[in-house]
Parts: C-alpha cells; sequence; structure tokens
C-alpha cells in the first residue's frame, strides 16, 4: 500500500515524540544525579536549583574519596561480584548442562524446585541467613557473601544457560563423542566455548545483580573496612541531613562499573534477554 | 498427561530427539548427580534452610525479648493474630495499589516501546542500550536518585513544574501522593525488562500470518488486535505474573524511599513484614507474614503453571 | 577454541582461590569495638579515653535504623565474636534488650557513679524501672522548647511572652503566619513527619497536664494517655491545626530554622547548637535566636520537656564467654564517665548534661542557653522503656494523625489507640 510522503512522516511524529519523551523519562533522573554531583556544595542546595550547573567542580568527588572509603568499597564489590559470578557460573553451567543433556532420577523434582525457590521472597531469608552464616563463620566474609548470593543467583543462572545449551545441537557432541572423546573432554572442549555468547551473558547478570545487591551485604558485613560500594554509598546519608552534592559523586562512582559493563557487552545482555525468554 | 505437563516446564532437546548421548551407562551413570551436586547442596543449605527456619519460627512467639531464652509455641496463632490484623490488610490494600499501578504503567510503556522496536529495528539498535538503563541500577541508586528528583525545594521535578507555573507537588511526603510516586518510580525501573519481553515475544510471531493479513487488506489496527495481541497473549501472560510477583515482593527501593511512610502510606506487605521484624522485634510474626507472602507468590506461580501448560498444548 | 576453554578454567581457579584468601584475611583480630550512632559517643572524645586507658578504641559509627537491626541480629547470635564491646543504645530500647538478656549487669560498676546523675535519668538507666540494677548508663541527652528568631517576632508585632500559653500561642502563630507569608517564611513549625512526632508535640504537653503515658496496674503496664489531660493535650494539636498551623509530613531536623525558614521552631536542642549554625559561637547564637519552654495551657502549670538520649552499654555474652574483653570494656567505660571527660563529650557534641557535676562555665561558653537547657534536663521527663515501646509509640502517632488528618474526634482517636495498645502490651 502506497502512502504519500507527508501522510507517513506525519504519521511517525508521534511515534517519534512518544520515543523522545520516554528518552527523556529514562535518562533525566540519571542525568540529575550526574549534574548534582559536578556542582559545587553551595550551588546544590540553590534555591531555585539549577538545570544545568554553573560551575563546574570535582569538590565532591575528592571529598567522597577522602572522607570515606570508596575506593576499599569499590574494590569489595569487585572481589565479591567477580567470585560470585565464577562461581554461580560453574555450578549453574554444570548443573544446566546435566538437565539439558542427562536424564536422571530425582530430574524434574530437582528442576522444579530451582525453579520454585526463585518465588521465595527474598526478604525471609535475612535473619536465617545470618543465623546459618555465623554457624558456619562465614559472617564479616567477602567470600561468605559470595557464596549467599548463589542462592539468589544461581536459579536464574541455570534457567538462562539451560535455555542456552537447548540451543547447542546435539549432533555436535555426539560426532565428537564417536570420534573417542569422554563426556567430559566434550563438555570442555566444545560445548563450553560454544556456550561463551551464553556464559558471557550469565556472568553479566550474575556480575550485576551482585554489584547491585545490598540488603544481604549489610546483614552479613559487620565491619567497616569489609563494605561493599552500594554500603558505601548509604553512609552518605545522615539521620538529620544528606549531602547530596557528595551522595550523587558517590553514586556515580557506583554507578560506572555497570554503565561500563552495559556500553561494552550490551549486545549479550540484550540477546540473552530476548533470546532465553522466549523457551519457556 | 502428566508427564507431558511436567515436561512441558521442562523440554530438553537431548532427550526430545529419543534419548540423550549414549552414556557408558554403567561407568559414568553417576555423572549426571556429580555435576548437579553443586547447584543442590548450595541451594538446599542457603536457600531451602530459610524457608524452613522461619515456617518454624512463625508457629513460635518469637521477639527479640525471648530469643535467648526459648520462645513459646503458638501454633497457628501469629497466623490468626494476621488474620485479625487491620495494619496487614491495609498493606494488602497498598501493596494492591503499588502492584496494579507499576503493572499498567510498566505494560503500557513497555508494549509501544516493543511495537516500535520490532517495526524499526535501525532505531531500536540504537535506544535500547539506553532504555535499559533504568533495570540494571541498583535499588540504591534508584531509590537516592528519585528522592533528589521528588525533592520538595531542589528537586527536579518541581523545578520544572514551577518554571511552567505550576505548584509544586510534595511527592513523597504526602500521604496520598507518596504511593504513586513510589508507582512511577517502580514504573522507571521496571518497563526494559517488559520491553524485551515483549520484543523477544513479537520475534517470534510467524511472519506469515502478517504477510496474508497484508495481502487481504487489513490495516494496522485490524492486524493489532487480530494478529498480534493474541499471538502476544500467552507471553504476556507469563510476564504478567513474574513482574506481578517480583512487584509484590519488592522492599528494596519501598526501604530506601519512603521506609513505609509517610503514617505507613506506602506500608506494602513486604514493608510491613520488614517492620515488624526489624523496628518491632516480633521476629515469629514476621516469619508468618513472610510465609502468606509466599503462599500469595505460590497462587500466583500456578497461575504462571497453567497459563505455561495452556501455551504449550496450544 | 581450545585457549578459550583453558583461560576459562585458569580464571576460575584464580578467582577462587583469591575469594577465599580476601575470606581469610577479613577475619582479623580487634581492639575494643564500639558501635554508636549519628556521632553520639566515644568517637568525640577517644583521644582522651586512649590515653587514660591506653586501649585501642574501633569505633563504627551506623545510620540508626541500621545500628537497630545489627544489634537484633548480632545479639540473635549470642556468639561475643560477632558483638560489639560497648554499644550505645537508644534510651527507649532498655527494657527490649534486657528483657532479652543482651545486656550485661553493671550494677557494680555503674551505681555509685549514677549517684550524681538527675532522678530521671537514674531511674531511666535502671530495668526494671527503681529497681536498683543498671544494665547500662545514660549518658546524654536533648530537650524540646520552643525556639523562635524574635526580630521576625517583633516584625509581626508578635510579643514573645504569648509563646508561653496555649491560647495566645495560637494567635501569635496566626499572626505570625499572615505577616510573614509574602517572605516566604512559615509562622510556627508543627511536626507530624514520622513516628518522633508524638515526642515533640503530645507527650510533653500530656505531662503538663498531670497525665501519663502508661501505668502500672497489679504489675501490669496499662494504658493511660487516654486520659482526660490525654485528650486535652491531643485537643491542642487540633486547635492548632485548626488555627491555620499546618502540619508538616517533611522534617528538616532544625536546618530549616536555622536557614531563617520559620519564625518558631519547637524541637530538640540541636536546632540551635553550631552543628546547625556553623562556625558561630555559643553567644553569637544566642544573639540571633531566642528559646522559651513549651506552652502551658493555663498559668500556674508548671512546663514539662521531653528528654530523649543514649545508653551506654556491654553486651550480656561478653561478661558470661568474655571475660577479658568485659574487664577491658568496663575500663574504658569507666574513664568516659568520669566528669572530665564528659565534659568535653557534651561541649564537643551540644549535647544536655544528665549529672550535675560537669564544668559548668566550660559548657556555657560552648552551648547556647546552657542554663536553661539544664534546668529543663534536671525536671524533664523521659518515656518508658518497655520492651513494647515502638509498637505503642506508633499507636499513639496513628491516633493523632486521625485526629489531625482525618478528622477524628480526639478521645475517640486516643480510646482507639489505647484498645490497640492494650491489646500489644498483653502479650
Amino acid at each position: 500500500m502506497k502512502k504519500k510522503r507527508s501522510i507517513y512522516w506525519l504519521s511517525q511524529l508521534p511515534i517519534y515524540g512518544f520515543l523522545i519523551g520516554y528518552l527523556l523519562f529514562t535518562v533525566v533522573p540519571i542525568y540529575w544525579v550526574f549534574a548534582t554531583s559536578f556542582k559545587p556544595s553551595t550551588e546544590v542546595m540553590s534555591f531555585p536549583p539549577t538545570l544545568l550547573p554553573h560551575t563546574l567542580s570535582l569538590e565532591n568527588y575528592v571529598a567522597v574519596f577522602t572522607q570515606t572509603h570508596l575506593g576499599r568499597g569499590v574494590v569489595n564489590s569487585l572481589i565479591v561480584s567477580l567470585v560470585t559470578t565464577a562461581l554461580a557460573l560453574f555450578i549453574a553451567a554444570l548443573a544446566a548442562y546435566s538437565f539439558t543433556r542427562f536424564r536422571f532420577r530425582g530430574k524434574y523434582f530437582l528442576l522444579n524446585t530451582v525453579l520454585g525457590l526463585y518465588l521465595i521472597p527474598p526478604l525471609i531469608g535475612i535473619i536465617p541467613l545470618f543465623l546459618l552464616f555465623n554457624k558456619l563463620g562465614l559472617l564479616n566474609n567477602l567470600f561468605g557473601l559470595a557464596l549467599a548470593y548463589q542462592s539468589l543467583v544461581l536459579p536464574l543462572l541455570t534457567f538462562m544457560l539451560r535455555n542456552y545449551f537447548e540451543g547447542i545441537p546435539v549432533e555436535i557432541e555426539e560426532a565428537a563423542m564417536i570420534d573417542g572423546c569422554s563426556q567430559l573432554e566434550v563438555l570442555r572442549r566444545i560445548t563450553l566455548p560454544l556456550a561463551v555468547p551464553g556464559l558471557a551473558t550469565a556472568a553479566i547478570f550474575a556480575f550485576i545483580f551482585s554489584w547491585n545487591e545490598f540488603v544481604i551485604a549489610l546483614t552479613l558485613l559487620l565491619r567497616e573496612d569489609l563494605k561493599t560500594v552500594q554500603l558505601v554509598i548509604m553512609e552518605f546519608v545522615k539521620l538529620h541531613r544528606i549531602e547530596w552534592g557528595q551522595l550523587t559523586a558517590a553514586m556515580v562512582v557506583g554507578m560506572v562499573p555497570v554503565l561500563i559493563v552495559i556500553i561494552f557487552a550490551q549486545r549479550y545482555l540484550i540477546s540473552g534477554l530476548l533470546g532465553g525468554a522466549t523457551k519457556s | 498427561m502428566q508427564r507431558e505437563h511436567r515436561r512441558s516446564l521442562a523440554t530438553s532437546s537431548g532427550e526430545a530427539r529419543g534419548g540423550p548421548p549414549p552414556l557408558r551407562r554403567r561407568k559414568f551413570f553417576w555423572l549426571p548427580y556429580v555435576f548437579v551436586a553443586p547447584l543442590a547442596l548450595v541451594l538446599f543449605s542457603i536457600s531451602v534452610f530459610p524457608l524452613l527456619w522461619e515456617s518454624w519460627v512463625s508457629l513460635q512467639d518469637l521477639r527479640t525479648t525471648n530469643i535467648l531464652r526459648g520462645a513459646p509455641f503458638v501454633g497457628l496463632g501469629n497466623y490468626t493474630k494476621l488474620f485479625h490484623d487491620p495494619l496487614f490488610y491495609h498493606s494488602l490494600h497498598i501493596s494492591l495499589y503499588f502492584v496494579i499501578g507499576s503493572i499498567f504503567g510498566q505494560f503500557l510503556l513497555g508494549l509501544i516501546i516493543a511495537l516500535i522496536f520490532h517495526r524499526m529495528p535501525g532505531v531500536a539498535r540504537w535506544l535500547r542500550p539506553v532504555f535499559i538503563l533504568p533495570w540494571i541500577l541498583s535499588a540504591i541508586i534508584v531509590g537516592y536518585s528519585w528522592i533528589w528528583m521528588y525533592d520538595y525545594n531542589f528537586g527536579l521535578i518541581n523545578l520544572a513544574l514551577r518554571a511552567v507555573g505550576l505548584h509544586p507537588i510534595k511527592w513523597l511526603n504526602d500521604v496520598s501522593m507518596a504511593i504513586w510516586a513510589l508507582v512511577i518510580t517502580n514504573i522507571w525501573r521496571g518497563t526494559p525488562f517488559t520491553m524485551l519481553f515483549l520484543e523477544a515475544a513479537l520475534k517470534n510471531i510467524p511472519f506469515e500470518l502478517y504477510e496474508a493479513a497484508y495481502v487481504d487488506g487489513a490495516n494496522s489496527w485490524q492486524v493489532f488486535r487480530h494478529i498480534t495481541f493474541p499471538m502476544l497473549r500467552p507471553a504476556v501472560a507469563i510476564n504478567l505474573i513474574l513482574v506481578t510477583m517480583w512487584t509484590f515482593n519488592l522492599f528494596d527501593t519501598i526501604l530506601v524511599m519512603t521506609q513505609g511512610g509517610p503514617a505507613d502510606a506506602t506500608l506494602t506487605t513486604a514493608m510491613y513484614m520488614y517492620k515488624i521484624a526489624f523496628r518491632y522485634g516480633l521476629f515469629g510474626y514476621g516469619a508468618a507474614i513472610a510465609l502468606v507472602m509466599l503462599a500469595i507468590n505460590g497462587i500466583m506461580a500456578l497461575l504462571y503453571v497453567r497459563t505455561v501448560g495452556k501455551a504449550a498444548l496450544s | 577454541m581450545k585457549n578459550v576453554s583453558s583461560w576459562f578454567w585458569r580464571g576460575l581457579k584464580i578467582i577462587v582461590l583469591a575469594g577465599l584468601l580476601s575470606g581469610f584475611a577479613s577475619a582479623q583480630k580487634t581492639t575494643v569495638v564500639v558501635w554508636e550512632s549519628e556521632g553520639y559517643g566515644l568517637g568525640a572524645v577517644k583521644d582522651q579515653i586512649q590515653q587514660l586507658t591506653g586501649v585501642q578504641l574501633e569505633i563504627h559509627d551506623f545510620p540508626y535504623n541500621e545500628l537497630r537491626s545489627k544489634l537484633e541480629t548480632t545479639l540473635l547470635t549470642g556468639d561475643p565474636s560477632v558483638a560489639p564491646d560497648i554499644v550505645m543504645i537508644d534510651s527507649i530500647w532498655l527494657g527490649e534488650l534486657v528483657t532479652g538478656g543482651y545486656l550485661a549487669d553493671l550494677t557494680q560498676s555503674v551505681a555509685k557513679v549514677a549517684e550524681d546523675w538527675y532522678p530521671a535519668f537514674r531511674n531511666g538507666s535502671q530495668w526494671p524501672p527503681e529497681s536498683g540494677k543498671y544494665y547500662g548508663l545514660w549518658y546524654d541527652t536533648d530537650v524540646r522548647v520552643t525556639f523562635y528568631w524574635p526580630d521576625l517576632l517583633q516584625k509581626a508585632g508578635v510579643n514573645p511572652g504569648d509563646l508561653l500559653y496555649q491560647d495566645t500561642y495560637i494567635s501569635a502563630c496566626t499572626k505570625l503566619k499572615a505577616a510573614l507569608k509574602n517572605d516566604g517564611i512559615g509562622g510556627c513549625w508543627l511536626d507530624m513527619a514520622g513516628s518522633w512526632a508524638p515526642d515533640f508535640e503530645f507527650f510533653p504537653y500530656l505531662w503538663q497536664e498531670g497525665g501519663e503515658i502508661l501505668e502500672k496496674k497489679d504489675g501490669k503496664y496499662v494504658p493511660a494517655f487516654q486520659s482526660e489531660a490525654g485528650v486535652r493535650a491531643l485537643q491542642f494539636l487540633v486547635d492548632r491545626v485548626k488555627a491555620g498551623i499546618d502540619p508538616q509530613t517533611q522534617t528538616f531536623w532544625g536546618n530549616d530554622f536555622a536557614q531563617k525558614k520559620w519564625a518558631v521552631y519547637p524541637h530538640g536542642n540541636w536546632a540551635a547548637s553550631e552543628s546547625r549554625f556553623p562556625n558561630t559561637t555559643a553567644n553569637q547564637r544566642q544573639q540571633k535566636i531566642s528559646a522559651l519552654p513549651l506552652p502551658v495551657s493555663e498559668p500556674g502549670k508548671v512546663p514539662v520537656t521531653l528528654a530523649g538520649g543514649w545508653i551506654m552499654s556491654i553486651p550480656a555474652v561478653l561478661q558470661n564467654k568474655a571475660p577479658d574483653r568485659f574487664a577491658q570494656a568496663t575500663k574504658v567505660m569507666a574513664a568516659f564517665l568520669r566528669a572530665d571527660v564528659m565534659t568535653d563529650y557534651y561541649g564537643a557534641l551540644a549535647r544536655v548534661p544528665v549529672r550535675a557535676g560537669v564544668d559548668r562555665k566550660v559548657l556555657s561558653e560552648k552551648i547556647e542557653f546552657f542554663d536553661f537547657y539544664s534546668k529543663m534536663a534536671s525536671v524533664a521527663r523521659v518515656r518508658p522503656a518497655i520492651p513494647q515501646w515502638s509498637q505503642v509509640s506508633d499507636a499513639i502517632f496513628q491516633a493523632m494523625g486521625a485526629a489531625v488528618f482525618k478528622g477524628v474526634d480526639p478521645k475517640v482517636a486516643l480510646q482507639n489507640a489505647a484498645d490497640q495498645v492494650r491489646q500489644i502490651l498483653d502479650h
């Protein structure tokens, strides 16, 4: 059906209008945080507030790194996130492979339990986890925190990787086995390299999740020097006043790694969400 | 029929073809178990234990004042108390507003964007990474960003309202506005997930259907009504139930932004449980609330299973 | 292809190893660990105490809610390794924590020192009340009074003396609101911003009318705030709102008063401290603003104020399972409780003394209206620190909200709250 050019453009206007509107809606709160962080503290609390910073200043960032241990918080978060991701990938990949390729007793029970655990409100776990980890001596321990995060990350990761492995044709593995490879070798040399995109997506999810989490971290970490970056950001919120300049600067620092991940790895993230979501 | 139903939840490509690759059955029959052992171990100790603990605690009147000495067993006493608790019903009320408001916004926006992206992949390539930003930010960052946006004197929203001559709004400190402020923030945060989910579902609609429709002379609206929407229904249903559950369980952003205030105006059920356990120290009662929440989730999950089952068969 | 998988395994091993190592690295030994909140603790006098005792202090400062939840989770375990050596608790948590068995019995070390204390705070440190058993010592307080800007009152033609009596208080506020409206300045502040609102807007007036929050009947606590006195107190709140004094649902903790956004501000004494007026002396502040007791209903009634504050305690697990740590902690505590150290503490943080024997000259130079605050603190009333206090307080706040925002009759609102509180206390 042919439409006249002008009418076509006109009909596209509301679409572009909507997209621009939503774009603004999405970006403005983030912009506001960035803008505030670069304002000197006198301008932050000026009334009426300024849309664009009149003076650009790094004083908030300096304050944030000297007055608190934000740098250490970043390092702690990195450690926790990397360990969580590595551990989760390992556990979930093995299990997902098993669910995809093998048939064994208790398989459906386990699978449905894993999916079922996904439904538990995370709120339920705070106190029992604290008690359990105290018994296990895993409090005040970044590795312990990574272990705690497994319970929150594994169901989704197993689900995702299972979907992904299903997309890898069995024939390739069978061919290798005919050529004399053992099951383990097949997994190691053939399936895993093919699964790298799926693993990458799963890794990104696990990393972002651990980086962002704060409730369990708040419960299990009792020492200042172990605080993750989200917990350090919370330090800027005092009972009687909030230093918005410094808080926003700390928030920007907390956002940066996730933004970097998005910029470089958004292909994986999006394809993982788009691809994985269709198989239910 | 039962087996079919279970399979519909967990299909395996290896099995559908009549069997997994030849396992050296006698030699390595234990291999699958070794592979799932770490998962089972971790999940049963770290996920199932809290569930069992909370169930046990919900049957006791456990509170800060009697933990070290042993709490009295009250059986279903906490649950009967909950049944008569007006604040609990208030929290369900608030949760209802929160969930329905969030879902309505998320779905409306998510669907529109998914449709647009589906039709215009070039635009989608650039906008998609930006649009998923809210979803990947932490609750702390989302919470404080929006507190700052909503600030009565210094926030951007009131700045804009004043600029056009309107009266600034109290947002998070107004007893009637606060919950809607939280709903807006939650829509902001949750739309990307729905958007991607629906876009994926759109991709799965066979192109031939559209071709046939256009050949028959259908316009865009008819296409949407008779092809797109019905084909999207299973995905929409699944997404709806997942998001409902997550929104109902959500408490991190609310904890950061209002802690259930002002005057319990944003006290969702999840926040109520948090308040009972951590402000009042009534762990037994809080555990009962948590388990009731779990039951509500379970009901929603049952709906999910039914829908998926139907979708798989259709 | 082979490289990818071998890198994967190598990387995995390295990361897991690093994680394990970091885990071990985190489990280190500490000295005397102190948990406090918002700076109101040993942090202010750290150097002196370290000098006096020779002990290193490791001070952890947590936001209020975080301190509370951390206390709950760590004390749950009964494990000394996660417990702090000294902990500062909000005075209203005392009953709950003692009943739970979390706090050490400090009667031996503390009872003698407490003789110097004002009665309200000496009693407030004991649990059960008046039993002579100390599980900590209430070491600092704040008082709630009416602050105002004299120049603004002058501008509006309002006599400051009007702020002393409730009916003239209301008319003064109406006048102020009208006169200062165009300058963007509010008249009188009224706090309904959170669960602390009863502390500012109800309890002092309840006590002034001769009422009580709770009373003991047959050894059990029952609600008493729904009495005639309570109704009158709540009526004062409703009258203020009806006269146009708007209830505020967002608080800035006195920062807005310091910026001259309000003419009259009933609040805690921190509103006039250096923290709100940076780089000023006490004298300078006394020139700018003035303070009066909270308004009474009729001449002849004695103005009362509510005093909050912090109690210093030691976890019971230390007394039972780690006697060395316990001994060290008591040593640190004794050092803090010295009159000279406490004087420094009060001076540094503008807190009001709970005891008589401090250096009044030094403090009146550092703290504005010092004599006035001290006088109010010496006759201040405190909230009952029963285990269910936060629930009782929330029920009363609900009653206030019902009367103010939903137009419920004060008597009915208080009766409903009393029914709720009866249920709460029955358990």
